[in-house]
């Protein structure tokens, strides 16, 4: 085959192997095929290769896109700890207060109701830090349920 | 001049290729997420300045790499974020089979071979594979002629190609 029918046999091929070419290419693609091993031999390694190419597209989208539901998952998770934080603490200070400002109670239960309430506060929070700092080191993650 | 909702859609309808664009050149999911996020905020402030009789993605795929190569630049971990095995290993670990074993490896070796490639065959690549670009795109892309796309996109094939069968891990 001469210089100028090899470039043009490369060409064929690429839209072959691209499928972007017409009836017309197809056929004059397979009559210079048929005239050279070697063409026929890299068309085939190339198809492969191209085949392979497109099989990765397709596996690396469908991870990128279960990555993002997971990573906006995540972000939602750390919003919503942020919110429950935020209103406990709001909650249990009012609550405080009024329990220390309310006239009539013993000021056992008021050291008492505290006491708890803090308590219980101080655990939250404890759970909740330690939970975040063990997110990152968390086995089999990559375990599909 | 577009109109904003109308760039909006069009953001939509690039963003697997964007994203797929970003991944290629920081190699990283989050850092790649986050750059089409940056560079579609980018893209909707300049949005008056797009001419919508031109296409779309090249304008918008120029932005995303300008933003992607600064964040690059910025880093300065070249080696770590090209490291091909570090962009492919979350890709195998969702699945043990034989078979997704095997193709993780070829992955390994097409992306070690990529790394390789000089940065015009690379990006050719990457456009019509990663991004499922056609032709006419790509030529948009690269700002040349279409016959030239194809001529390039068979010598970067040919280099991906030595470079694969000269990989010993590579399997057919």
């Amino acid at each position: 085959m001469n210089e100028h029918d090899l470039d043009r046999a490369r060409i064929l091929m690429m839209k072959v192997l691209d499928h972007c070419n017409d009836a017309a290419e197809l056929a004059e693609f397979e009559r210079l095929l048929a005239q050279d091993r070697a063409l026929q031999a890299e068309f085939l390694e190339m198809s492969h290769t191209c085949d392979h190419l497109e099989a990765f597209r397709t596996r690396t989208l469908n991870d990128l896109s279960t990555h993002a539901v997971e990573r906006s998952s995540e972000r939602v998770g750390v919003v919503t700890a942020a919110l429950v934080g935020f209103g406990s603490l709001l909650m249990v200070g009012v609550m405080l207060w009024l329990l220390f400002t309310a006239p009539d109670l013993h000021i056992a239960l008021k050291i008492g109701l505290g006491a708890v309430t803090a308590g219980a506060l101080l655990a939250f929070v404890k759970i909740v830090i330690d939970r975040l700092r063990a997110a990152p080191h968390d086995a089999y993650t990559e375990v599909d349920r | 001049m577009a109109e904003r909702e109308h760039v909006y859609t069009l953001l939509e309808q690039s963003r697997q290729r964007a994203t797929m664009a970003a991944l290629g050149i920081l190699g990283d999911r989050d850092a790649a997420l986050d750059a089409v996020q940056e560079a579609t905020i980018r893209t909707l402030k300049a949005s008056d300045a797009y001419d919508a009789a031109a296409p779309f993605y090249p304008w918008f795929y120029r932005i995303l790499k300008n933003h992607c190569l600064d964040l690059f630049r910025r880093r300065r971990t070249r080696a770590e974020v090209r490291d091909p095995e570090a962009v492919l290993d979350h890709v195998a670990a969702s699945d043990q089979t034989d078979a997704s074993l095997l193709a993780a490896e070829r992955d390994r070796a097409v992306q070690r071979a990529m790394t390789g490639l000089g940065e015009a065959h690379r990006e050719i690549l990457q456009l019509r594979h990663w991004q499922d670009l056609s032709y006419e795109e790509i030529a948009a892309v690269l700002e040349v002629p279409v016959g030239t796309v194809m001529s390039r996109l068979y010598r970067a094939r040919r280099a991906l190609q030595d470079a694969l069968n000269a990989d010993p891990r590579w399997t057919r």
